[in-house]
Formats: C-alpha cells, sequence, structure tokens
C-alpha cells in the first residue's frame, strides 16, 4: 500500500479563465509531497500541462474527433490502470463521466442526478441551499428574451444552460449573445436572468458520498474584467451554511468538489444562486493557503491515505500572480486540422464547446405557425409597399388598457387619473383622433406639436407642455396650457417669468425630477444638493404656486420594480424641496416607457405604488403617459419579398421595406408574419436573416428567424409592431 | 489608562452647527435625509446603507466652526463631520447611535502628510495629537443584533484588531485600551 496516493486531475488550463486542476495540484502536493500526480486534458494549448506539479501528462484526443462514450471509457481505464483516482475539473466531461462512473469508486466525481439538480436555475438546489433564483425564463427565441428583459429591467445575463453567461443590456446585444451561446454550446433553449447588482461570493466544499467533508467561503476582493476572481478572502461557512451544504449534498449522494456561486443583493442583502459546480472551483487552492485543503480531504477520504502534512492557515486572504515557466510542447503541436483559432483556444482549450455542441440535440429551424388575419386581404394583396397599415381595432384595445390602468389606480388609491399620450411617439392625425375621442390629454414638447395638437382637436387647456425645448419657436404672444412641466431649473425661471408676465396661462405648474442615482439628461437631479437647493431658492421667491411633479425614465429599460423605486425616491425628494420652498405638491405626472403589452395589472401596481407613497390626501390627480404602450402594436410595416438567398443552410430573404421604414428595430422586436395562399403565418426561430432593400450593411430588419423553405419572390412579410417611433422617425430613403 | 505617551482631548465631538433663522441650513438637512430615503429604496444596504454618502463628499480638512449650510459646498468634509452627518441620518431612520471618540496610531509619514494637507486648507490640526497618534471620531450603532462600533470615514465596522488606544463613548470617559 503506497503512503502517497496517484491522482489523476483533468482540466488543467490555466489563463484568465482557468480551470482547477493546477490548483487542485498544488494543494495535493502541499498534503503528500511525494503524490503521484497526473494531468489530463484535451488539447496541448492547455497551458496547466507545464506546470511542475504534474510528473506525467496524458494528451486526449479532442472532443470533436472521438466516440463520446469510448473516449469517457478510456478516461475511466487509465485511471484505474494507475490504481489511481480522478478529480475532474472540467464539468462536461464530469457529467459525461457520471452514467458509466455509477459504482466506481475511482472517479469522484457526483452521480447522474447531482448534475440534474444543478443544471440552470437550479432552483430545486437554491431551495435547499436556502437561496434565491433570480427571475428567469427558457427562451427559444429573441422576441420571448427581449420582452423578459423588458419586464424584469434591463440588465439581464444570457446563459448557456451549462457553460458560459454574457451579461447584456440592451436589445442588439442580446440577439448577439442568444446567437453565440447558442452557436458556442449547441444550446437550442437559452436561460434569461434578471442582474442581481451586489458582491459575489462562493462556497466551496467537498463530500464523498453524501458526506460533507469540508467547506469555505470566499468573497471575491479583486476580479478579472470578465468577473473572474483574481483575489479573495476565505471565511469559515456560518454554522446554518454548513448545515444547508450538509443537507445539500446528503440528498445528492455528492462525491468530489463543488462550488455554489452566489451573489449578494447590495439592495436587500439577500443570497441569490448564480450556479453550482459539480468540480472545485480553480481558486481552491486560496481555501488551502486559508488552512482548508480540499482536495487533499477528498482523496484522503476516498483513499483512506492520510495527508503527510497537515493543513495550515498562513493567510485568510490570496491573490493571483502570472509568471513565466518552461513550456511542456512548443506552440503550434496540436495538429493543424484539431486547432480551435487563436481566440477559442485561448479560452477554451480544453474544447468544452465541442463537447457540448456533441452532446445537444441539433439545431433545427421553428416551423411557422398559423395566426388570425391580421388585415382585410383586400389591404395587403393590392397595396403598393412598402406600407404602414393601422389596425384601428389594437388602437381602441390600447385605449381601453390605459383606461383600465387609470381605473384600477383610482380603485387602489382613490386618486383619479388622465392619460396624456405622447404625441412624438406618433403624431398620426387617426392615432391623435382616437385619443382626443377617448378624452386623453395631448403630452407635446414643442409649440409645433402643441400647434398640431389643437389642430386635431385638443382644447388647449388638455395639453400638456413638457421637455427641454418647450419654448424653441415660442412666439411670445398669449398661450394656455393644461399643464407645463419645467425640465430645470433655468427652464423654471423662464417659464415663471412667462407666467408671472401673463403671458403664459398653465392650470398647473411643475418640474421634471430627474431619476435619482440615474444618468439621465432630463430633469432636476434632486440627489444632487447644489440642484436641490437652486430649486428651492427659486420656488421660495416664486409668486405662482408650483404644485406639479414629473417623472419619466423607460420602464422598458429599467423594469417595473427599478421604476417604482426611482420614482417613489424622486417624489420624495421633490416633496421635500416643494416643502422647504413653500409650495404644496397635489399634481403626479408619470412618464412613459412602458413596453406595448405589459400586462395591464402590473402597470396599474406600479403607479399605484408610487401614488401610495405621497400622504394621503395631498394629490388632487395623476397623470400617466402612454407612448409605445398605446401605439406600438396599432402598425405594422407590409414588405414584398424581392429574392430569397440560400446556401449551406443557410437562408436570407431581401424585401422592399428598409430600416427607413423601420428606424427603430433595434430597439424592441418587431415579429414577423408570411401570407402563404389564404393564410398568414408567424416566423419562429432560426438560422434566417431579413435584409432591407438599401445598400448599407446595417439594412437588417430580422435575424434568426426560420425562414420557410416555401417563401419565394413576390411573398409579402408583415413587420409587427411599428406603430411607435418606427412611425415617427421613419424617412424617405433609397426610393 | 492606556499604555502609551499621549492623552485623549477633552473636545466632545463635533457637531454641525445650525445657524438661526437660516433656511438654508434646513434646506440642507431636508435635502440629506431626503437623499437617504432615496438611497434606501435604490442603493446598497451593506455598510449600514451609508455609502451613497461619499457619493457627495470625501474625507479631507474641514475648517471649524462648520454649519449645515456649509455642507453644499464642502467637497471634503472630516471625520466630525462624517460621524455627526451619519447619527443625524440614522437618527432619522431610528437607528440609535452614540458618538465615539478614539485616539489611534498614524506613522510620522502620515502626520506629516496630514498635518501639510489641513494648513494649506487653513483647517486647524489639533486632531493630529502628536507626531504619532491622531484623533478620530466615529459612531457605536445600536442594531438589533446588539452594539455595534463602526468606522463612518471608512465605512468598516471597528476591528477588534485595529490598534485604539483610546476611546470615549460619549457622554462616557475617556478608556485606554
Amino acid at each position: 500500500m503506497p503512503a502517497s496516493p496517484v491522482v489523476v486531475v483533468s482540466g488543467v488550463h490555466s489563463g484568465p479563465n482557468p480551470s482547477p486542476g493546477v490548483g487542485v495540484a498544488r494543494s495535493l502536493r502541499l498534503a503528500w509531497p511525494g503524490a503521484s500526480l497526473h494531468a489530463v486534458d484535451y488539447s496541448t494549448e492547455s497551458t496547466g500541462l507545464s506546470s511542475v506539479e504534474f510528473d506525467r501528462v496524458h494528451v486526449l484526443p479532442p472532443w470533436h474527433t472521438v466516440e463520446l462514450s469510448a473516449s469517457a471509457a478510456d478516461l475511466a481505464a487509465l485511471v484505474a490502470d494507475l490504481a489511481a483516482v480522478l478529480v475532474p475539473g472540467l464539468d462536461l466531461e464530469a457529467e459525461l463521466l457520471s452514467e458509466p462512473a455509477a459504482g466506481d469508486h475511482r472517479l469522484l466525481l457526483p452521480p447522474p442526478g447531482a448534475f440534474a439538480t444543478i443544471r440552470k436555475p437550479a432552483t430545486l438546489a437554491a431551495e435547499v441551499l436556502g437561496l434565491r433564483v433570480p427571475r428567469f425564463e427558457v427562451v427559444a427565441d429573441a422576441a420571448a428574451a427581449s420582452a423578459f428583459a423588458e419586464s424584469t429591467g434591463w440588465r439581464v445575463w444570457v446563459k448557456g444552460s451549462r457553460y458560459e453567461a454574457v451579461g447584456v443590456r440592451d436589445r442588439l446585444r442580446l440577439v448577439d449573445a442568444l446567437e453565440s451561446v447558442r452557436a458556442t454550446w449547441g444550446d437550442t433553449e437559452v436561460l434569461v436572468q434578471e442582474h442581481v447588482e451586489g458582491d459575489e461570493e462562493s462556497l466551496v466544499f467537498a463530500a464523498l458520498e453524501g458526506r460533507l467533508l469540508g467547506a469555505c467561503r470566499m468573497g471575491k476582493t479583486m476580479v478579472t474584467p470578465e468577473g473572474k476572481t483574481w483575489a479573495g478572502r476565505v471565511r469559515e461557512p456560518t454554522g446554518a451554511e454548513l448545515d444547508r451544504l450538509a443537507d445539500f449534498v446528503e440528498r445528492t449522494a455528492w462525491t468530489g468538489g463543488g462550488e455554489v456561486e452566489m451573489v449578494r443583493e447590495a439592495a436587500t442583502g439577500e443570497r441569490h444562486l448564480i450556479e453550482v459546480n459539480p468540480r472545485f472551483p480553480a481558486w481552491v487552492h486560496g481555501a488551502t493557503i486559508a488552512g482548508v485543503n480540499l482536495p487533499a480531504r477528498l482523496v484522503a477520504a476516498a483513499t483512506g491515505l492520510p495527508p503527510e502534512v497537515e493543513e495550515k492557515a498562513e493567510r485568510a486572504a490570496f491573490v493571483r500572480v502570472v509568471h513565466e515557466i518552461p513550456a511542456r510542447f512548443e506552440s503550434g503541436s496540436t495538429p493543424r486540422g484539431h486547432r480551435q483559432g487563436r481566440s477559442v483556444a485561448a479560452k477554451h482549450p480544453s474544447a468544452m464547446p465541442a463537447l457540448s455542441r456533441r452532446r445537444s440535440a441539433e439545431r433545427r429551424d421553428a416551423a411557422p405557425e398559423p395566426v388570425d388575419r391580421p388585415y382585410d386581404p383586400a389591404v395587403t394583396d393590392e397595396a403598393d409597399t412598402p406600407l404602414r397599415l393601422l389596425r384601428e381595432d389594437v388602437l381602441t384595445e390600447s385605449v381601453a388598457a390605459v383606461e383600465g390602468v387609470l381605473a384600477a389606480v383610482e380603485l387602489a388609491t382613490g386618486v383619479p387619473g388622465r392619460f396624456a399620450y405622447s404625441v412624438k411617439t406618433n403624431p398620426d392625425g387617426r392615432v391623435l383622433d382616437a385619443v382626443e375621442r377617448a378624452g386623453g390629454l395631448a403630452e407635446v414638447i414643442s409649440q409645433g406639436e402643441a400647434a398640431r395638437a389643437v389642430g386635431a382637436g385638443f382644447h388647449p387647456d388638455r395639453l400638456v407642455l413638457n421637455g427641454p425645448a418647450k419654448w424653441w419657436r415660442f412666439t411670445g404672444n398669449r398661450a394656455a396650457y393644461g399643464a407645463v412641466f419645467a425640465d430645470s431649473v433655468v427652464d423654471l425661471e423662464r417659464t415663471l417669468d412667462l407666467v408671472e408676465r401673463g403671458v403664459v396661462t398653465a392650470a398647473t405648474l411643475g418640474v421634471r425630477v430627474a431619476p435619482p442615482g440615474a444618468r439621465s439628461r432630463f430633469g432636476v437631479d434632486l440627489s444632487d444638493r447644489s440642484e436641490f437647493l437652486a430649486l428651492v431658492r427659486v420656488l421660495r421667491r416664486c409668486r405662482v404656486p408650483v404644485t406639479g411633479v414629473h417623472f419619466h425614465h423607460a420602464a422598458s429599460r429599467t423594469g417595473a420594480r427599478a421604476w417604482v423605486r426611482e420614482a417613489t425616491s424622486a417624489v420624495d425628494l421633490a416633496r421635500t424641496a416643494f416643502e422647504r420652498g413653500g409650495h404644496d405638491h397635489d399634481l403626479l405626472d408619470l412618464g412613459g416607457g412602458w413596453p406595448s403589452g405589459f400586462p395591464v395589472h402590473e402597470y396599474a401596481a406600479a403607479v399605484s405604488e408610487v401614488v401610495a407613497s405621497v400622504p394621503a390626501g395631498a394629490l388632487r390627480g395623476v397623470v400617466v403617459e402612454p407612448g409605445k404602450f398605446l401605439v406600438e402594436r396599432c402598425m405594422s410595416v407590409l414588405a414584398t419579398v424581392l429574392e430569397v438567398r440560400r446556401s449551406r443552410g443557410h437562408a436570407a430573404a431581401v424585401v422592399d421595406a428598409s430600416v427607413a421604414e423601420l428606424p427603430d428595430w433595434l430597439s424592441h422586436v418587431h415579429p414577423v408574419l408570411w401570407r402563404h395562399g389564404d393564410r398568414w403565418f408567424r416566423l419562429g426561430a432560426g438560422s434566417g436573416r431579413v435584409h432591407g432593400r438599401l445598400c448599407m450593411e446595417h439594412d437588417v430588419l430580422h435575424e434568426a428567424v426560420g425562414l420557410p423553405d416555401r417563401l419565394e419572390r413576390g411573398d409579402r412579410l408583415l413587420f409587427l409592431n411599428a406603430g411607435a417611433y418606427d412611425a415617427s422617425m421613419s424617412y424617405r430613403f433609397g426610393v | 489608562m492606556s499604555g502609551v505617551d499621549v492623552r485623549p482631548p477633552e473636545l466632545p465631538p463635533s457637531e454641525l452647527v445650525t445657524h438661526p433663522g437660516c433656511a438654508e441650513c434646513l434646506d440642507t438637512v431636508g435635502w440629506l435625509l431626503s437623499v437617504d430615503r432615496a438611497h434606501r429604496r435604490t442603493g446598497d444596504v451593506t455598510a449600514y446603507g451609508l455609502s451613497w454618502v461619499f457619493d457627495h463628499f470625501r474625507w479631507g480638512p474641514t475648517r471649524w466652526p462648520a454649519a449645515w449650510c456649509d455642507l453644499p459646498t464642502a467637497e471634503f468634509v472630516d471625520c466630525g463631520v462624517l460621524a455627526h452627518l451619519c447619527a443625524v441620518v440614522l437618527g432619522a431612520r431610528g437607528v440609535a447611535c452614540d458618538r465615539l471618540q478614539l485616539v489611534e496610531p498614524a506613522t510620522a509619514a502620515q502626520t506629516r502628510l496630514w498635518r501639510g494637507r489641513w494648513e494649506s486648507a487653513g483647517s486647524g490640526t489639533d486632531w493630529i495629537l502628536t507626531d504619532h497618534f491622531v484623533y478620530h471620531e466615529s459612531l457605536t450603532l445600536h442594531t438589533a443584533s446588539g452594539p455595534r462600533d463602526f468606522d463612518t470615514t471608512e465605512l468598516r465596522e471597528i476591528d477588534p484588531h485595529d490598534e485604539v488606544v483610546w476611546i470615549r463613548r460619549w457622554p462616557g470617559d475617556w478608556v485606554g485600551v
């Protein structure tokens, strides 16, 4: 019986995104100076193969060149031949080995059921560990991903089922990330998860057959630009954490190393699960430095060989350094046909993407789904294209939805409300007429827009004048408005001058307040002490009542929860300033930016929460300002297919519409309908693209769309949700 | 009685004054408490939710006596201002706290550089007690889990390993550590 173990360690790359193998080997070497340590990886580009810790290295054939089960059997056979134990360092390799490994005590990895438990978003694991799971959705296409991001607020994470997480803040990057994760890892469905702001923490542990052998807690103190640990501080877990972890490893019958990655939410202090890794983390030697050698505990428990050197706590804090060592392999020694390219090799030298793709189902374009006829065939069949079409029934439904929001707010708070349509969103006369008939107000940002609204039938007392350029081209003639909101302290002084001289009259004078803590060029930032005091000074000396507070920050970007927090804080700051300045605040104007199709009850709940934050009886009314929410879905752009290009499984359709008709194509999804025969079909996710007519590279109207085999020249496509800024910002170009 | 050769000052903790009839003094307090409420909804709860204070002020010299209406134009404030300001904020939240006075060691290089900075700003340097000891202010917070000594200048709990030589929990007596 040898006194020192023989250990095979896989996953040994040591780069900016390292595998744990080198750290595991260093910890084992510390416990058993005479241990026989073998490194396993799948490419000579894995730099840790050159580490002096390893007595021998084994470079196995890359995943894309072999039959997977045979490769797993070969690795198990290598471990058996060496009378060794295996400490795996690659998630997918461990998962691949787990099925045939059942009963093989030499392979120190979790059983198959454990992998199912930790598959993202790992809600069951989170429950056992007493952690929250950030809100998520499993999506198949960009439309669903965008809808999720708009409902929770940007930023979100796009996560592969096994590997990789990409943080995105806008739709364009979301689409890119979705495609990248799919193409790299072969996932058909991808997880989209809300971002939680806070500090990242980890729990590392070792277990054997469901028995916890030890654990450490680590807080990152320095991270790389990719968020990987560069320095950390190791602490003992709390008793409660250890109890939860012991329960988790017992329930999953866990064997091997593991890591629970979490984020402690800054705003609440609650901990959320990011993921559970079925292996030791790359920083595991940091725990060894702190006096807890988990790789050694695991190997000792599995082999029955006690460590020759006892654990010793040097420091609780650790840092990483970069240093050069002699290379065991020449750069470029990987056969040319097996190379992955310089950047891919640097990021994934163990070729996990290839293994992931091999284990994923083949990706196919989604079949188009039939939908109800969107327009009268007389319109869509005979029209010259491109053509923007209005659905008056959808507009009527949207107006009713806004009225539903206001009714719900009044029911919840007792404060009556009105809506002011943001004219800039789409100044189409038919839309203005519908709003006017419904008794809505018109929110205008210039004298020109004010004149247009009056021309559409709005009495001046139904105008809400807003924005930084409200007095641009003002004639100086007497004018009346329902409400005027100043965009800055300077704008307030100018407006007060006009009012005090009797040139302008307004039922309500107010101030737009910027979202505290968020960058915005609009409104008075009352979280800034000098702006706060400047506003108070102006209010204190003005002779007319200033009673309105306006807040706007697009909820489609912030998410409803953040919007409520920002709006409530802004209103609180404004009320304090008004009180200090000697004015009573009694009208609240809450701007738009709500996504079209946002649930009415959630919209109403958000507005009600802000209204309810104001002391009871203080408000005489609330105004909401829907723009996109009201009109985005009521218009579409009809186009004709000019050409269909197909090559090697990729398809692209060129249409006679372009970014000139759909200029807001980046900000939201425009689902595409296809007319085939007498029916309309909604195109699903896929690998095709829809190109616009313009000779401009960026004129791509849709990506990652499944183009049907029967799509041909002359077919009609309908781009939905083109009734908001796509309409007002469209331009004549390339016709 | 501390074993080191430095005597703590007899002054009470620093207080920003409110000028009688000065609207701007009250406006500033109103702003402070309102911004704190905003950050409690949107911000960071670690460090007792006080980190936002450093979005507006940085540690540095204050010319005493200082008033609330001096804050709107102040870029730098000393540990006494920070402790008083945080005490007011925490008090408005309903968190009881006591003022904490400390004497801590410093290196000769630190005290030389600090003295130069304070003198060039026209601020008093009496808080630099000797070349090797300085006076410092902080808070004791009475939380649900018990009293916590919290450094409102460094936004961290005062560690048992910190080299404090004298401590006074106002209005108690100085105690050598």
